[in-house]
């Protein structure tokens, strides 16, 4: 019992440090389905992964909302189009 | 409507090369917002982003007839951008602040997956995440900005860097976990 026990927390750290470099990867869908299902079945029986999963998921949710508002975008795109435009003509 | 805005990007990149200013002034209006929402997270201001935006169409303007549409016309664009920015940022002292690439959890951190500042109405929070990608070493930055931030695919992002989808891949893990690092400081804080 004592040896199985052992056996488990041994496969469980092994998991646990190959699973820390692919979490990304996992998260993007970007691990191949063999890879995929053993991170699955890892993030079910380590919290810490688990947590690590679910807080990498919530930042990568977030992230998107520091993109330029399309109002100011346009403004700047016009503003580069004048200026790309006066430089190129002073060329010719 | 325009006379270019409906052509396709193939096509304002051919009469560009045979120095169509119009075709190439519409590439300028498609891509101008997002290139300069890149290069504003390496350099001093949104002035000197906005010369860097400019610097990079007219990079790309006197060499467009080299550009052999092996890759997109925008990854070469943000290659020809990012680069400029970081020459510029480069000729600054170095930040007083780099972020730790170590991978160590932060002790205690609370689980802040489901925090309700995450919808980023809250300014400050908006502030620490800015803050998090600019503190990042330069080479770790354009990950998260391209990847995360702007959408950007691994095959582009990493088509842009000039690197291998297995080291873009593993950059970019590195400074997620620098980002997320620096949210489990701010939440720690908060709940203390």
């Amino acid at each position: 019992m004592a040896a199985t026990t052992k056996w488990r927390r041994i496969n469980e750290g092994r998991d646990h440090r190959w699973a820390q470099p692919r979490l990304s990867a996992y998260m993007d869908g970007e691990l191949p389905g063999r890879q995929e299902r053993r991170l699955a079945a890892h993030e079910q029986t380590c919290p810490e992964c688990a947590q690590m999963i679910r807080t990498l998921q919530a930042l990568l949710m977030a992230l998107p909302a520091l993109r330029t508002p399309p109002e100011v975008g346009f403004a700047i795109a016009e503003r580069t189009v004048e200026r790309v435009r006066a430089r190129i003509a002073e060329w010719d | 409507m325009r006379p270019m805005s409906g052509q396709s990007e193939e096509a304002l990149v051919e009469c560009s090369q045979a120095g169509d200013r119009a075709a190439f002034e519409e590439l300028v209006r498609r891509h101008a917002d997002r290139l300069y929402a890149v290069v504003v997270r390496f350099v001093a201001d949104g002035e000197e982003a906005q010369d860097v935006t400019q610097e990079a169409f007219l990079r790309a303007w006197r060499s467009i007839g080299r550009f052999r549409g092996q890759s997109q016309f925008f990854t070469w664009l943000y290659r020809i951008g990012i680069n400029e920015a970081k020459r510029r940022a480069g000729r600054r002292p170095p930040a007083e602040l780099i972020a730790s690439l170590d991978d160590d959890a932060v002790p205690e951190a609370p689980d802040w997956s489901q925090a309700p500042q995450l919808r980023l109405e809250q300014s400050d929070l908006r502030d620490v995440l800015e803050r998090a990608i600019r503190d990042l070493p330069m080479r770790y930055r354009a990950t998260v900005i391209l990847r995360d931030v702007e959408g950007l695919s691994t095959s582009e992002a990493s088509e842009v860097m000039e690197l291998s989808e297995a080291a873009f891949k593993s950059r970019l893990h590195r400074a997620r976990l620098a980002v997320r690092r620096s949210l489990d400081e701010y939440f720690l804080e908060e709940k203390q």
